[in-house]
Protein backbone atom coordinates (compact mmCIF):
# COMPACT_ATOMS: atom_id res chain seq x y z
CA UNK A 1 0.00 0.00 0.00
CA UNK A 2 2.68 2.37 1.08
CA UNK A 3 4.74 1.34 -1.93
CA UNK A 4 2.07 2.37 -4.47
CA UNK A 5 1.54 5.59 -2.63
CA UNK A 6 5.24 6.30 -2.89
CA UNK A 7 5.43 5.72 -6.66
CA UNK A 8 2.32 7.82 -7.14
CA UNK A 9 3.89 10.79 -5.42
CA UNK A 10 7.14 10.27 -7.26
CA UNK A 11 5.55 10.12 -10.72
CA UNK A 12 3.45 13.16 -9.95
CA UNK A 13 6.53 15.10 -9.00
CA UNK A 14 8.46 14.04 -12.08
CA UNK A 15 5.69 14.91 -14.52
CA UNK A 16 5.01 18.25 -12.90
CA UNK A 17 8.70 19.05 -13.14
CA UNK A 18 8.67 17.98 -16.77
CA UNK A 19 5.74 20.17 -17.68
CA UNK A 20 6.55 23.23 -15.68
CA UNK A 21 10.33 23.00 -15.79
CA UNK A 22 10.74 22.80 -19.53
CA UNK A 23 8.14 25.42 -20.10
CA UNK A 24 5.72 26.14 -22.87
CA UNK A 25 7.50 24.15 -25.56
CA UNK A 26 7.05 20.98 -23.58
CA UNK A 27 3.35 21.78 -23.10
CA UNK A 28 2.92 22.35 -26.80
CA UNK A 29 4.68 19.11 -27.74
CA UNK A 30 2.72 17.23 -25.13
CA UNK A 31 -0.52 18.69 -26.41
CA UNK A 32 0.29 17.61 -29.95
CA UNK A 33 0.95 13.95 -29.17
CA UNK A 34 -1.55 12.68 -26.65
CA UNK A 35 0.26 9.34 -26.32
CA UNK A 36 3.23 10.96 -24.66
CA UNK A 37 1.26 12.51 -21.88
CA UNK A 38 1.70 11.16 -18.39
CA UNK A 39 -1.40 10.85 -16.26
CA UNK A 40 -0.69 13.91 -14.13
CA UNK A 41 0.45 16.01 -17.04
CA UNK A 42 -2.82 15.27 -18.79
CA UNK A 43 -4.75 16.34 -15.73
CA UNK A 44 -2.80 19.57 -15.53
CA UNK A 45 -3.36 20.31 -19.19
CA UNK A 46 -7.03 19.48 -18.87
CA UNK A 47 -7.25 21.97 -16.07
CA UNK A 48 -5.65 24.66 -18.24
CA UNK A 49 -8.03 23.75 -21.02
CA UNK A 50 -11.13 24.09 -18.89
CA UNK A 51 -9.92 27.52 -17.90
CA UNK A 52 -9.33 28.48 -21.51
CA UNK A 53 -12.26 26.64 -23.04
CA UNK A 54 -14.75 29.04 -21.48
CA UNK A 55 -13.47 31.78 -23.72
CA UNK A 56 -12.88 29.85 -26.94
CA UNK A 57 -15.40 31.11 -29.46
CA UNK A 58 -17.60 28.67 -31.32
CA UNK A 59 -19.70 29.16 -34.42
CA UNK A 60 -22.70 30.02 -32.24
CA UNK A 61 -20.79 32.94 -30.75
CA UNK A 62 -19.67 34.15 -34.16
CA UNK A 63 -23.26 34.10 -35.42
CA UNK A 64 -24.37 35.99 -32.33
CA UNK A 65 -21.66 38.60 -32.86
CA UNK A 66 -22.79 39.05 -36.46
CA UNK A 67 -26.48 39.33 -35.59
CA UNK A 68 -26.08 41.77 -32.73
CA UNK A 69 -23.53 43.88 -34.60
CA UNK A 70 -26.12 44.17 -37.38
CA UNK A 71 -28.78 45.35 -34.91
CA UNK A 72 -26.38 47.73 -33.17
CA UNK A 73 -25.18 49.21 -36.43
CA UNK A 74 -28.64 49.61 -37.95
CA UNK A 75 -29.71 51.52 -34.82
CA UNK A 76 -26.59 53.72 -34.83
CA UNK A 77 -27.07 54.49 -38.51
CA UNK A 78 -30.84 55.10 -38.28
CA UNK A 79 -30.57 57.42 -35.29
CA UNK A 80 -27.55 59.17 -36.80
CA UNK A 81 -29.69 59.91 -39.86
CA UNK A 82 -31.61 62.40 -37.72
CA UNK A 83 -28.60 64.61 -38.40
CA UNK A 84 -29.97 65.13 -41.90
CA UNK A 85 -32.67 67.36 -40.39
CA UNK A 86 -30.13 69.63 -38.76
CA UNK A 87 -26.79 69.28 -36.98
CA UNK A 88 -28.29 69.65 -33.50
CA UNK A 89 -30.65 66.76 -34.20
CA UNK A 90 -27.56 64.74 -35.02
CA UNK A 91 -26.49 64.89 -31.37
CA UNK A 92 -30.05 64.13 -30.21
CA UNK A 93 -30.02 61.13 -32.56
CA UNK A 94 -26.70 59.91 -31.18
CA UNK A 95 -28.07 60.11 -27.64
CA UNK A 96 -31.23 58.19 -28.61
CA UNK A 97 -29.02 55.60 -30.26
CA UNK A 98 -26.97 55.28 -27.09
CA UNK A 99 -30.11 54.66 -25.01
CA UNK A 100 -31.60 52.12 -27.44
CA UNK A 101 -28.41 50.17 -27.92
CA UNK A 102 -27.99 49.59 -24.20
CA UNK A 103 -30.64 46.87 -24.50
CA UNK A 104 -28.89 45.38 -27.54
CA UNK A 105 -25.56 45.16 -25.76
CA UNK A 106 -27.14 43.85 -22.56
CA UNK A 107 -28.76 40.95 -24.42
CA UNK A 108 -25.65 40.35 -26.53
CA UNK A 109 -23.31 40.23 -23.57
CA UNK A 110 -25.56 37.91 -21.61
CA UNK A 111 -25.78 35.53 -24.59
CA UNK A 112 -22.06 35.73 -25.40
CA UNK A 113 -20.26 36.51 -22.15
CA UNK A 114 -16.84 35.65 -23.58
CA UNK A 115 -13.87 37.98 -23.53
CA UNK A 116 -13.30 39.18 -27.09
CA UNK A 117 -16.94 39.34 -28.16
CA UNK A 118 -17.16 43.12 -27.86
CA UNK A 119 -13.65 43.46 -29.31
CA UNK A 120 -14.69 41.70 -32.51
CA UNK A 121 -17.93 43.68 -32.51
CA UNK A 122 -15.92 46.89 -32.17
CA UNK A 123 -13.70 46.02 -35.13
CA UNK A 124 -16.74 45.20 -37.27
CA UNK A 125 -18.56 48.39 -36.29
CA UNK A 126 -15.44 50.40 -37.03
CA UNK A 127 -15.12 48.73 -40.43
CA UNK A 128 -18.78 49.44 -41.20
CA UNK A 129 -18.51 53.08 -40.19
CA UNK A 130 -15.48 53.50 -42.45
CA UNK A 131 -17.39 51.75 -45.22
CA UNK A 132 -20.17 54.32 -44.84
CA UNK A 133 -17.81 57.25 -45.01
CA UNK A 134 -16.28 57.94 -41.64
CA UNK A 135 -12.60 58.57 -40.97
CA UNK A 136 -10.29 55.67 -40.15
CA UNK A 137 -9.82 56.96 -36.61
CA UNK A 138 -13.19 55.38 -35.79
CA UNK A 139 -11.84 51.83 -36.30
CA UNK A 140 -9.05 52.45 -33.80
CA UNK A 141 -11.44 54.00 -31.29
CA UNK A 142 -13.96 51.15 -31.69
CA UNK A 143 -11.40 48.38 -31.24
CA UNK A 144 -9.88 49.98 -28.13
CA UNK A 145 -13.19 50.73 -26.42
CA UNK A 146 -14.54 47.29 -27.34
CA UNK A 147 -11.60 45.52 -25.74
CA UNK A 148 -11.77 47.73 -22.64
CA UNK A 149 -15.51 47.06 -22.27
CA UNK A 150 -14.85 43.33 -22.69
CA UNK A 151 -12.41 43.41 -19.80
CA UNK A 152 -14.76 45.44 -17.61
CA UNK A 153 -17.83 43.26 -18.22
CA UNK A 154 -16.31 40.25 -16.57
CA UNK A 155 -18.43 37.10 -16.69
CA UNK A 156 -18.61 36.81 -12.93
CA UNK A 157 -19.70 40.39 -12.30
CA UNK A 158 -21.96 40.91 -15.31
CA UNK A 159 -25.11 40.34 -13.25
CA UNK A 160 -24.50 43.62 -11.45
CA UNK A 161 -26.13 46.52 -13.30
CA UNK A 162 -23.35 48.92 -12.35
CA UNK A 163 -20.66 46.75 -13.96
CA UNK A 164 -22.69 46.48 -17.13
CA UNK A 165 -23.37 50.24 -17.17
CA UNK A 166 -19.72 51.05 -16.71
CA UNK A 167 -18.69 48.69 -19.49
CA UNK A 168 -21.37 50.04 -21.80
CA UNK A 169 -20.29 53.61 -21.08
CA UNK A 170 -16.69 52.73 -21.96
CA UNK A 171 -17.81 50.93 -25.12
CA UNK A 172 -19.85 53.96 -26.20
CA UNK A 173 -16.83 56.24 -26.05
CA UNK A 174 -16.12 55.23 -29.66
CA UNK A 175 -18.65 57.93 -30.55
CA UNK A 176 -15.81 60.45 -30.34
CA UNK A 177 -13.98 58.60 -33.14
CA UNK A 178 -15.32 60.68 -36.06
CA UNK A 179 -14.23 63.88 -34.27
CA UNK A 180 -10.63 62.80 -33.77
CA UNK A 181 -9.46 64.17 -37.17
CA UNK A 182 -9.94 67.67 -35.75
CA UNK A 183 -7.28 66.83 -33.19
CA UNK A 184 -4.95 65.26 -35.75
CA UNK A 185 -5.31 68.26 -38.03
CA UNK A 186 -5.40 70.96 -35.37
CA UNK A 187 -2.36 72.86 -36.66
CA UNK A 188 -3.53 72.68 -40.28
CA UNK A 189 -6.85 74.20 -39.23
CA UNK A 190 -5.01 76.81 -37.17
CA UNK A 191 -2.78 77.82 -40.06
CA UNK A 192 -5.75 78.02 -42.38
CA UNK A 193 -7.67 80.34 -40.08
CA UNK A 194 -4.71 82.51 -39.24
CA UNK A 195 -3.89 82.90 -42.93
CA UNK A 196 -7.40 84.08 -43.62
CA UNK A 197 -8.43 85.96 -40.52
CA UNK A 198 -5.22 86.91 -38.80
CA UNK A 199 -3.48 85.40 -35.84
CA UNK A 200 -5.59 87.15 -33.25
CA UNK A 201 -8.81 85.65 -34.49
CA UNK A 202 -7.22 82.23 -34.87
CA UNK A 203 -6.17 82.32 -31.24
CA UNK A 204 -9.79 82.93 -30.27
CA UNK A 205 -10.87 79.95 -32.40
CA UNK A 206 -8.26 77.77 -30.77
CA UNK A 207 -10.86 76.55 -28.28
CA UNK A 208 -12.66 74.65 -31.03
CA UNK A 209 -9.44 72.93 -32.05
CA UNK A 210 -8.36 72.03 -28.53
CA UNK A 211 -9.20 68.64 -27.01
CA UNK A 212 -11.73 70.35 -24.74
CA UNK A 213 -14.88 70.14 -26.95
CA UNK A 214 -14.13 66.48 -27.68
CA UNK A 215 -13.61 65.85 -23.98
CA UNK A 216 -16.98 67.48 -23.24
CA UNK A 217 -18.67 65.34 -25.89
CA UNK A 218 -16.94 62.25 -24.45
CA UNK A 219 -18.20 63.17 -20.97
CA UNK A 220 -21.77 63.59 -22.25
CA UNK A 221 -21.59 60.25 -24.06
CA UNK A 222 -20.17 58.56 -20.97
CA UNK A 223 -22.84 59.90 -18.62
CA UNK A 224 -25.74 59.16 -21.00
CA UNK A 225 -24.47 55.67 -21.73
CA UNK A 226 -23.91 55.00 -18.04
CA UNK A 227 -27.52 55.92 -17.28
CA UNK A 228 -28.77 54.00 -20.33
CA UNK A 229 -26.90 50.93 -19.12
CA UNK A 230 -29.32 50.63 -16.19
CA UNK A 231 -32.27 50.88 -18.60
CA UNK A 232 -30.79 48.17 -20.81
CA UNK A 233 -30.07 45.95 -17.84
CA UNK A 234 -33.59 46.35 -16.52
CA UNK A 235 -35.02 45.39 -19.94
CA UNK A 236 -32.79 42.32 -19.87
CA UNK A 237 -33.99 41.33 -16.43
CA UNK A 238 -37.67 42.11 -16.95
CA UNK A 239 -38.12 40.60 -20.40
CA UNK A 240 -35.32 38.52 -21.84
CA UNK A 241 -34.23 36.56 -18.78
CA UNK A 242 -37.88 35.84 -18.00
CA UNK A 243 -38.49 34.59 -21.55
CA UNK A 244 -35.35 32.46 -21.49
CA UNK A 245 -33.53 34.05 -24.45
CA UNK A 246 -30.84 35.31 -22.08
CA UNK A 247 -29.09 33.72 -19.17
CA UNK B 1 -29.74 48.24 -60.67
CA UNK B 2 -28.17 50.07 -63.58
CA UNK B 3 -25.11 47.92 -63.27
CA UNK B 4 -27.19 44.78 -63.71
CA UNK B 5 -28.75 46.24 -66.85
CA UNK B 6 -25.44 47.16 -68.48
CA UNK B 7 -23.56 44.00 -67.87
CA UNK B 8 -26.09 41.22 -67.97
CA UNK B 9 -25.47 39.13 -71.08
CA UNK B 10 -28.49 37.79 -73.00
CA UNK B 11 -30.40 34.94 -71.43
CA UNK B 12 -29.25 32.39 -74.04
CA UNK B 13 -25.66 32.93 -73.06
CA UNK B 14 -26.53 32.22 -69.44
CA UNK B 15 -28.07 28.88 -70.23
CA UNK B 16 -25.31 27.80 -72.58
CA UNK B 17 -22.33 28.77 -70.52
CA UNK B 18 -23.50 27.63 -67.12
CA UNK B 19 -23.56 29.30 -63.77
CA UNK B 20 -19.86 29.73 -63.23
CA UNK B 21 -19.05 31.33 -66.56
CA UNK B 22 -22.16 33.47 -66.36
CA UNK B 23 -21.05 34.82 -63.02
CA UNK B 24 -17.59 35.63 -64.31
CA UNK B 25 -19.10 37.37 -67.36
CA UNK B 26 -21.45 39.25 -65.12
CA UNK B 27 -18.57 40.73 -63.18
CA UNK B 28 -15.91 41.02 -65.87
CA UNK B 29 -15.30 44.72 -65.30
CA UNK B 30 -15.49 44.61 -61.55
CA UNK B 31 -12.20 44.90 -59.66
CA UNK B 32 -11.30 42.39 -57.01
CA UNK B 33 -12.97 43.26 -53.68
CA UNK B 34 -9.54 43.37 -52.07
CA UNK B 35 -8.45 46.07 -54.50
CA UNK B 36 -11.55 48.09 -53.64
CA UNK B 37 -10.80 47.69 -49.94
CA UNK B 38 -7.23 48.84 -50.53
CA UNK B 39 -8.49 51.88 -52.43
CA UNK B 40 -10.97 52.58 -49.65
CA UNK B 41 -8.25 52.38 -46.99
CA UNK B 42 -5.73 54.54 -48.86
CA UNK B 43 -8.14 57.24 -49.98
CA UNK B 44 -9.85 57.37 -46.58
CA UNK B 45 -6.45 57.71 -44.91
CA UNK B 46 -5.28 60.40 -47.35
CA UNK B 47 -8.53 62.35 -47.00
CA UNK B 48 -8.44 62.33 -43.21
CA UNK B 49 -4.76 63.06 -42.78
CA UNK B 50 -2.73 66.16 -42.09
CA UNK B 51 -1.69 66.51 -45.71
CA UNK B 52 -4.03 69.38 -46.46
CA UNK B 53 -6.72 70.34 -48.89
CA UNK B 54 -4.82 69.61 -52.14
CA UNK B 55 -4.47 65.92 -51.31
CA UNK B 56 -8.14 65.69 -50.41
CA UNK B 57 -9.01 67.25 -53.76
CA UNK B 58 -6.69 64.89 -55.64
CA UNK B 59 -8.10 61.80 -53.99
CA UNK B 60 -11.63 63.05 -54.56
CA UNK B 61 -10.70 63.48 -58.22
CA UNK B 62 -9.63 59.83 -58.42
CA UNK B 63 -12.86 58.79 -56.73
CA UNK B 64 -14.89 60.89 -59.15
CA UNK B 65 -13.23 59.20 -62.14
CA UNK B 66 -13.92 55.81 -60.58
CA UNK B 67 -17.56 56.71 -59.96
CA UNK B 68 -17.89 58.00 -63.52
CA UNK B 69 -16.38 54.79 -64.92
CA UNK B 70 -19.06 52.71 -63.23
CA UNK B 71 -21.59 55.26 -64.53
CA UNK B 72 -22.76 56.27 -61.08
CA UNK B 73 -23.51 59.72 -62.45
CA UNK B 74 -25.81 60.83 -59.65
CA UNK B 75 -23.34 59.94 -56.92
CA UNK B 76 -20.46 61.55 -58.82
CA UNK B 77 -22.42 64.74 -59.38
CA UNK B 78 -23.46 64.90 -55.73
CA UNK B 79 -19.89 64.49 -54.54
CA UNK B 80 -18.64 67.05 -57.03
CA UNK B 81 -21.21 69.65 -55.97
CA UNK B 82 -20.57 69.10 -52.27
CA UNK B 83 -16.79 69.22 -52.60
CA UNK B 84 -16.93 72.40 -54.73
CA UNK B 85 -19.18 73.97 -52.14
CA UNK B 86 -16.76 73.17 -49.32
CA UNK B 87 -13.76 74.35 -51.35
CA UNK B 88 -15.61 77.59 -52.09
CA UNK B 89 -16.34 78.06 -48.38
CA UNK B 90 -12.69 77.40 -47.51
CA UNK B 91 -10.84 79.31 -50.23
CA UNK B 92 -13.34 81.61 -51.91
CA UNK B 93 -15.77 83.06 -49.41
CA UNK B 94 -13.34 84.36 -46.74
CA UNK B 95 -11.54 86.30 -49.49
CA UNK B 96 -14.72 87.90 -50.75
CA UNK B 97 -16.24 88.61 -47.40
CA UNK B 98 -13.94 88.27 -44.42
CA UNK B 99 -15.51 88.11 -41.01
CA UNK B 100 -15.77 85.78 -38.06
CA UNK B 101 -18.67 83.78 -39.42
CA UNK B 102 -16.97 82.94 -42.73
CA UNK B 103 -13.82 81.91 -40.86
CA UNK B 104 -15.86 79.58 -38.70
CA UNK B 105 -17.59 78.28 -41.83
CA UNK B 106 -14.20 77.68 -43.44
CA UNK B 107 -13.06 75.61 -40.47
CA UNK B 108 -16.15 73.44 -40.38
CA UNK B 109 -16.05 73.15 -44.17
CA UNK B 110 -12.54 71.74 -43.97
CA UNK B 111 -13.87 69.03 -41.69
CA UNK B 112 -16.80 68.37 -44.03
CA UNK B 113 -14.43 68.31 -47.01
CA UNK B 114 -12.48 65.51 -45.38
CA UNK B 115 -15.65 63.63 -44.46
CA UNK B 116 -17.07 63.95 -47.98
CA UNK B 117 -13.76 62.72 -49.42
CA UNK B 118 -13.96 59.65 -47.19
CA UNK B 119 -17.67 59.22 -47.98
CA UNK B 120 -17.18 59.36 -51.75
CA UNK B 121 -14.84 56.38 -51.88
CA UNK B 122 -17.22 54.57 -49.51
CA UNK B 123 -20.00 55.14 -52.08
CA UNK B 124 -17.80 53.54 -54.73
CA UNK B 125 -16.99 50.61 -52.44
CA UNK B 126 -20.66 50.00 -51.66
CA UNK B 127 -21.51 49.98 -55.37
CA UNK B 128 -18.67 47.66 -56.34
CA UNK B 129 -18.32 45.15 -53.53
CA UNK B 130 -20.62 42.14 -53.44
CA UNK B 131 -20.95 40.57 -49.99
CA UNK B 132 -20.10 37.05 -51.16
CA UNK B 133 -17.00 38.19 -53.01
CA UNK B 134 -15.88 40.30 -50.07
CA UNK B 135 -16.05 37.31 -47.75
CA UNK B 136 -14.22 35.09 -50.27
CA UNK B 137 -11.55 37.75 -50.72
CA UNK B 138 -11.05 38.15 -46.99
CA UNK B 139 -10.77 34.37 -46.64
CA UNK B 140 -8.09 34.34 -49.31
CA UNK B 141 -6.26 37.05 -47.40
CA UNK B 142 -6.23 34.61 -44.43
CA UNK B 143 -8.40 36.85 -42.29
CA UNK B 144 -9.19 35.02 -39.04
CA UNK B 145 -12.46 33.12 -38.75
CA UNK B 146 -13.39 35.36 -35.83
CA UNK B 147 -13.76 38.26 -38.27
CA UNK B 148 -15.00 36.57 -41.45
CA UNK B 149 -17.79 34.48 -39.94
CA UNK B 150 -19.48 37.36 -38.05
CA UNK B 151 -19.05 39.53 -41.15
CA UNK B 152 -20.85 36.95 -43.30
CA UNK B 153 -23.73 36.84 -40.84
CA UNK B 154 -23.72 40.61 -40.44
CA UNK B 155 -24.04 41.40 -44.14
CA UNK B 156 -26.87 38.90 -44.42
CA UNK B 157 -28.61 40.17 -41.30
CA UNK B 158 -28.76 43.94 -41.83
CA UNK B 159 -31.76 43.74 -44.22
CA UNK B 160 -33.46 41.30 -41.83
CA UNK B 161 -33.21 43.79 -38.95
CA UNK B 162 -34.81 46.50 -41.08
CA UNK B 163 -37.67 44.26 -42.23
CA UNK B 164 -38.23 43.03 -38.66
CA UNK B 165 -38.50 46.64 -37.53
CA UNK B 166 -41.08 47.34 -40.25
CA UNK B 167 -43.11 44.29 -39.21
CA UNK B 168 -43.04 45.36 -35.57
CA UNK B 169 -44.17 48.90 -36.30
CA UNK B 170 -47.00 47.53 -38.47
CA UNK B 171 -48.05 45.18 -35.69
CA UNK B 172 -47.92 48.07 -33.22
CA UNK B 173 -50.19 50.23 -35.34
CA UNK B 174 -52.59 47.29 -35.75
CA UNK B 175 -52.87 47.03 -31.99
CA UNK B 176 -53.15 50.79 -31.54
CA UNK B 177 -49.76 51.03 -29.88
CA UNK B 178 -48.03 53.27 -32.39
CA UNK B 179 -47.58 56.48 -30.49
CA UNK B 180 -46.72 58.89 -33.30
CA UNK B 181 -45.28 62.15 -32.05
CA UNK B 182 -46.25 61.21 -28.49
CA UNK B 183 -43.29 58.84 -28.60
CA UNK B 184 -41.14 61.90 -27.94
CA UNK B 185 -42.98 62.45 -24.66
CA UNK B 186 -42.39 58.88 -23.45
CA UNK B 187 -39.24 57.80 -25.25
CA UNK B 188 -38.29 54.97 -22.90
CA UNK B 189 -41.77 53.45 -23.10
CA UNK B 190 -41.75 53.63 -26.89
CA UNK B 191 -38.25 52.18 -27.11
CA UNK B 192 -39.29 49.30 -24.89
CA UNK B 193 -42.26 48.57 -27.15
CA UNK B 194 -39.99 48.44 -30.18
CA UNK B 195 -36.81 46.95 -28.80
CA UNK B 196 -38.19 44.02 -26.83
CA UNK B 197 -39.91 42.27 -29.76
CA UNK B 198 -37.07 43.22 -32.11
CA UNK B 199 -34.36 41.74 -29.92
CA UNK B 200 -36.54 38.77 -29.04
CA UNK B 201 -37.17 37.78 -32.66
CA UNK B 202 -33.59 38.53 -33.68
CA UNK B 203 -32.17 36.28 -30.98
CA UNK B 204 -34.57 33.53 -32.01
CA UNK B 205 -33.43 34.02 -35.61
CA UNK B 206 -29.82 33.90 -34.45
CA UNK B 207 -30.37 30.49 -32.87
CA UNK B 208 -32.03 29.15 -36.02
CA UNK B 209 -29.35 30.66 -38.18
CA UNK B 210 -26.61 29.04 -36.13
CA UNK B 211 -28.15 25.63 -36.69
CA UNK B 212 -28.70 26.23 -40.42
CA UNK B 213 -25.25 27.73 -40.95
CA UNK B 214 -23.40 25.00 -39.11
CA UNK B 215 -25.07 22.40 -41.31
CA UNK B 216 -23.67 24.26 -44.32
CA UNK B 217 -20.21 24.40 -42.81
CA UNK B 218 -20.05 28.04 -41.77
CA UNK B 219 -17.31 28.58 -39.25
CA UNK B 220 -15.42 25.44 -40.21
CA UNK B 221 -11.66 25.85 -40.39
CA UNK B 222 -11.53 24.75 -44.04
CA UNK B 223 -11.77 27.40 -46.70
CA UNK B 224 -14.87 26.93 -48.88
CA UNK B 225 -14.64 27.00 -52.66
CA UNK B 226 -16.13 29.97 -54.47
CA UNK B 227 -18.22 30.30 -57.61
CA UNK B 228 -16.29 33.25 -58.95
CA UNK B 229 -12.58 32.81 -59.38
CA UNK B 230 -10.95 35.80 -57.72
CA UNK B 231 -7.83 36.84 -59.58
CA UNK B 232 -5.88 39.90 -60.66
CA UNK B 233 -7.49 41.59 -63.65
CA UNK B 234 -6.27 44.55 -65.71
CA UNK B 235 -8.59 46.87 -63.81
CA UNK B 236 -6.93 45.81 -60.54
CA UNK B 237 -3.50 46.68 -61.91
CA UNK B 238 -4.85 50.02 -63.10
CA UNK B 239 -6.20 50.73 -59.62
CA UNK B 240 -2.86 49.84 -58.00
CA UNK B 241 -0.96 52.17 -60.34
CA UNK B 242 -3.39 55.03 -59.65
CA UNK B 243 -3.18 54.47 -55.90
CA UNK B 244 0.62 54.33 -55.99
CA UNK B 245 0.68 57.57 -58.00
CA UNK B 246 -1.70 59.16 -55.51
CA UNK B 247 0.39 58.21 -52.49
CA UNK B 248 3.58 59.27 -54.28
CA UNK B 249 1.99 62.55 -55.30
CA UNK B 250 0.77 63.24 -51.78
CA UNK B 251 4.22 62.60 -50.32
CA UNK B 252 5.84 64.71 -53.04
CA UNK B 253 3.46 67.62 -52.47
CA UNK B 254 4.12 67.48 -48.76
CA UNK B 255 7.87 67.32 -49.32
CA UNK B 256 8.05 70.29 -51.68
CA UNK B 257 5.41 72.27 -49.80
CA UNK B 258 3.26 72.57 -52.91
CA UNK B 259 -0.09 73.17 -51.33
CA UNK B 260 -3.03 75.05 -52.73
CA UNK B 261 -3.22 77.30 -49.69
CA UNK B 262 0.43 78.30 -50.06
CA UNK B 263 0.12 78.89 -53.82
CA UNK B 264 -2.93 81.09 -53.42
CA UNK B 265 -1.36 83.04 -50.62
Amino acid sequence: MSDTNHTYVKSRKRSLDGVLGRGLLRVAVAKLSMARLTYRGALLLCHCNTLLRKDIMKTKDFVNIGVFTAIYYVIVFATGMLGLINPIMMFVGFIIGLIVNAATIALFKSRTPKVGALFIMGILIGALTVLTGHPWTTVVACAITGLAADLIMDRGRLQKPIVFSLGYAVLSLWYIGPWLPVLINADAYYQMISAQMGKEYADKMLWFLSPLPIAIWAAIVFVVAFAAGFFGHSLLRRHFQKAGVAK
Amino acid sequence: MSRAREQTPPIEQYTILGAQTATSLFSAERPDPRTVLLALAIINFLSVSRLGITVVMLSTGVTLVALALIRAWKAALGVLIMQSLWVFFILGLPRLWANGFTAFLATTSFWFLQLTGAGAIALYAIRRIQPGELVAGLRQLRFPRAIVTPLTVLLRFIPIVISEYRDISEAMSLRGLSMGWQAWAHPLRYLEFVMVPLLMSCSRLADEMTAAAMVRGLGSPRRPTTVRHLQVRPIDVAWWLVLAALVGGAIGLKHYGLNLENVLR
